[in-house]
């Protein structure tokens, strides 16, 4: 088949030598192809649409990549260097994923009516009460290796599909999941009140069972309703389908937004410069606060110790009320915000990110302080000859690191390398955006402190 | 440009410059190709209206005035050299007055996109090859049996089996050997990634190696699986056969089974589309014409495949 | 020799491997004399942090030392406290992670607050910490001792 094409060209001395040669190969394959032809029934594995990734530190559990304690002391991996398939999202359907300190919260579709599963640290009961583990060694009863199922109390007539999760987000130590019927669950750490409750002075919070259950209505009455929620690292923001911004929680950066700098328990709207605005994105990962309203200016509030939201002479560290920023003036329509520890990114319409603050921004190995918001250029985020319309579509950012997803689907991360987070095989820290080897479309990226988990699409 | 309907093998032949893009078939040599493409090039032009033959000075007329009589003689224009006439000085045209080199090369079993230059497209068919521009390839391989070479037409050496292989195992294996392939793209520039250095060249976007020593893979994408075969989607430069077969060999065994390549098709290279490739049975004097004027609309469109700038930039790294 | 205090605040103390990882880290480098957990209330961290009343951060840091469990040590070694000091890295996290990525605080800090551990800047404000923190701890023994 492959090379008697050749007769037809007048070469006569090539065609002999050509011919024979091929002849005699295309025989010795036949022959050796006729008596061994295997039937192969191929296994069909159970097909999800999403596949989870993760890579980080690794003994906090928040991976859930190991199944057995003694196998895992055997080969002793710290941290995970590579994105590593979570064999997790193998048998069952994830949808949404957070990650707070050192654990990871998984939004999951399944048959037996369980829709919230959680995995590493629990020593606040962020993750519910959890009976499993060596009770012999009462450190790692603090610790969930492998994704556990989290109890939500449910009312009488409470479905499966109400208790389906519309959106969730992790703190350092706490968690909030907001469910499809609109019912706000908290657990973990409330000792600023960021679970929404009065604070208990000497609460107990390791083995707690306690989950406190907020009804939509007690929020924000009867008009409207909640989609989003996000927390900070000790606050707690809700958002509602009208644009109104909800939090509780530790305010002594302004964090809360609620013009005072206490913790606050009970949760409250706040106003300041968004009270008029239609807010439809929020976004934090420490003590600043970023949100975007509708028609794409930016808002912000918390701490502004490194000047990310505000570059004036007399600019305060602190920020409680909710102020329009004026350094994203020039941005054009910004259509996606993120906030880390000490930097802020914007993402505008034409797909360019902008970065300002004080870090590793992506500009190159010099670490620098900038209060003007700077855009990297688009062939870092892989646009070149071949895909011209390669844009940014999504940007997310950890306490210490910085993330992008192109409308390819490809993850972009770039910052400190803390415990190996940024899954590039080493620990060094990355001074540009550099792709992350995961295979799929990334879909949602959750930056935890230590860790990273990505929520994909496979490719095929 | 009005496309006017031309007879004469002369224009045609001064407007016969610059790139082709003709679809290579398997199992043919990219030097069979090229000679079967000028002979189909001559033979076109043969049959169009040639030139006349040369007119004889008036002083060295073929019929001196002494033979008047002859019948037969008298039937010859007066004046046309016969020495010049195609029945004595053969076809106008030979596949060796055209002027045609590939720009790269594609290896016997490798069928798809094969660039020639042709006359004064030459010069722009080395521009392009000294660009170092980026092939995109399918390459299909088949799982369970490995061959001397890792081509289909040799010895098979062993088998395995490969039950255990599902389409996420290989696109995992592809992603990671794509991130070990993009460190390297640093790597043959010569710069650490944690220099500034390193930015400022991944502001340009792909780098190209600075030589053509290695070859160097952008894109490893998982595109089909039907087993025994599966079809993964490579986008390198500086590649060969030998090596992406290499590849998919080196790749079976990271899986735990053997296979071979069975089918390898470069699908792009440059900006030349698979799709604009001139088939086989197109392979003729309209056709190759049509394809000439197609490509010279892609090189207007991307300049860049001619400009010489990018290359030193990263070249001299 | 010189001994100093040591306090792991309350976010590293929930974290069961940063905790384990600090304990090791103190106790092959220093000889610990005392060490406990301890609830800071709201008296105790007024008292602790009064010389920081007026800054900016006085609240945030005084609610984030009583928001749960602190882990306390007094240390003892030769230059104690630059020693300790030393190790945990400069206060702001931020920037320490640039500056010193292997040091205590850029590997378990969270934020500029949440920074993981303090330490006694100096002998004075050492016997003054421990005098707060470990109320029931005779100083003078120890003084006594090394002489």
């Amino acid at each position: 088949m492959i090379s008697l094409k050749v007769w037809q060209f007048p070469k006569r001395a090539n065609l002999c030598l050509s011919r024979q040669y091929t002849t005699k190969s295309k025989r010795v394959v036949l022959s050796q192809d006729q008596d061994k032809i295997k039937n192969y029934e191929p296994k069909t594995t159970d097909a999800h649409t999403n596949r989870v990734y993760v890579w980080g530190f690794q003994e906090t559990g928040a991976l859930g990549l190991q199944t057995n304690v003694k196998k895992a002391k055997e080969r002793y991996t710290e941290m995970v260097h590579h994105p590593t398939r979570l064999q997790f999202s193998n048998n069952n359907e994830i949808t949404d994923v957070t990650a707070g300190y050192g654990f990871t919260a998984y939004a999951v579709k399944r048959s037996d009516g369980q829709t919230l599963f959680g995995s590493g640290l629990n020593t606040d009961s962020q993750l519910g009460y959890q009976v499993k583990g060596n009770k012999k060694d009462p450190a790692n009863l603090d610790v969930i290796i492998y994704p556990t199922a989290i109890q939500l109390p449910r009312l009488q007539g409470e479905t499966d599909e109400d208790m389906q999760v519309k959106s969730m987000s992790a703190g350092r130590a706490h968690l909030v999941v907001l469910t499809q019927n609109g019912t706000v669950f908290t657990m973990g750490n409330n000792s600023y009140g960021q679970c929404g409750r009065s604070i208990i002075e000497e609460e107990r919070y390791s083995g707690s069972a306690l989950i406190n259950r907020i009804a939509q209505a007690d929020i924000c009455g009867a008009d409207d309703e909640l989609v989003a929620v996000e927390c900070g690292q000790d606050h707690t923001m809700l958002l509602t389908k009208l644009g109104r911004v909800y939090t509780c929680g530790w305010g002594a950066d302004g964090q809360t937004g609620q013009g005072n700098y206490y913790s606050a328990g009970q949760i409250t709207l706040i106003g300041g410069d968004i009270e008029k605005e239609r807010i439809v994105r929020i976004a934090c990962a420490s003590d600043c606060v970023l949100a975007l309203n509708e028609k794409g200016d930016v808002f912000g509030w918390g701490n502004s110790e490194y000047g990310q939201l505000d570059d004036s002479a007399d600019a305060v560290t602190q920020i409680c009320t909710p102020r329009a920023l004026q350094l994203t003036k020039g941005l054009g329509k910004v259509k996606d915000v993120a906030a880390g520890g000490s930097f802020c990114m914007a993402l505008n319409d034409q797909g360019l990110v902008y970065t300002w603050g004080f870090g590793i921004l992506g500009f190159g190995p010099f670490v620098e302080q900038t209060s003007k918001p700077q855009h990297l250029l688009p062939p870092l985020f892989g646009r070149n000859d071949f895909s011209n319309a390669t844009t940014v579509v999504s940007i997310g950012c950890g306490v210490f690191h910085m993330g992008a997803v192109n409308s390819d689907g490809d993850l972009f991360m770039w910052g400190k390398n803390r415990f190996g987070h940024l899954g590039l095989g080493h620990k060094k820290d990355q001074f540009f955006p550099f792709k992350a080897a995961i295979n799929g479309k990334a879909l949602k990226v959750a930056y935890g402190v230590d860790h990273t988990i990505a929520l994909c699409r496979p490719h095929i | 440009m009005t496309l006017t309907k031309v007879y004469d093998a002369a224009t045609v032949f001064k407007h016969l410059n610059g790139i082709i893009n003709v679809y290579k078939p398997a199992g043919m040599k990219v030097k069979h190709v090229r000679n079967a493409i000028l002979s189909n090039i001559c033979k076109g032009l043969n049959e169009l209206k040639q030139r006349e033959p040369r007119k004889l000075p008036n002083d060295m007329r073929l019929l001196g005035s002494g033979a008047a009589t002859d019948t037969v003689l008298h039937k010859i224009a007066a004046n046309s050299d016969l020495s010049d006439h195609i029945l004595a000085s053969g076809p106008r045209y030979l596949p060796g007055d055209i002027r045609c080199a590939p720009v790269g090369t594609l290896g016997d079993h490798t069928s798809g996109v094969l660039l020639f230059g042709l006359n004064k497209g030459l010069q722009q068919s080395s521009l392009i090859q000294r660009n170092r521009p980026v092939r995109i390839y399918h390459v299909t391989a088949r799982m369970g049996t490995a061959t001397e070479n890792h081509l289909p037409d040799s010895r098979v050496t062993v088998r395995a089996n490969h039950r255990h292989l599902t389409p996420e195992r290989i696109s995992g294996l592809a992603s990671s050997m794509q991130a070990s392939h993009q460190r390297k793209m640093y790597e043959l520039c010569g710069v650490d990634l944690q220099t500034q250095a390193a930015y400022e060249l991944a502001c340009k976007g792909l780098l190209r190696p600075a030589d053509n020593s290695q070859p160097v893979i952008y894109g490893i994408k998982l595109i089909h699986f039907n087993r025994p075969h599966f079809t993964l989607e490579l986008h390198t430069i500086n590649e060969n056969e030998q090596y992406m077969a290499a590849l998919i060999h080196d790749m079976a065994i990271e899986l735990r089974t053997v296979a071979h390549c069975s089918q390898l098709r470069c699908i792009r290279h440059a900006h030349f589309d698979v799709t604009e490739s001139l088939l086989r049975h197109g392979w003729h004097l309209p056709g190759i014409m049509k394809n000439l004027r197609l490509q010279q609309n892609v090189l207007k469109a991307h300049p860049q495949l001619l400009d010489q700038q990018r290359v030193d930039l990263h070249a001299a790294q | 020799m010189e001994i100093s205090l040591a306090l792991l605040k309350p976010h590293v103390v929930r974290n069961t491997y940063a905790l384990q990882q600090l304990k090791t880290q103190i106790e092959t480098n220093f000889n610990i004399l005392a060490a406990k957990d301890l609830r800071i209330t709201k008296e105790l961290s007024e008292c602790f942090y009064a010389e920081h009343k007026d800054k900016f951060f006085y609240y945030r840091l005084t609610s984030l030392m009583q928001s749960g469990f602190c882990y306390a040590f007094i240390l003892q070694s030769e230059s104690c406290i630059q020693k300790w000091r030393n190790l945990m890295g400069p206060t702001k996290v931020f920037r320490a992670v640039y500056t010193e990525p292997e040091c205590l605080r850029s590997l378990y800090g969270l934020s500029d607050t949440r920074n993981a551990c303090h330490g006694s800047d100096s002998t004075v404000s050492a016997l003054r910490e421990i005098a707060i923190v470990f109320p029931e701890f005779d100083i003078s023994r120890v003084a006594s001792q090394s002489k």
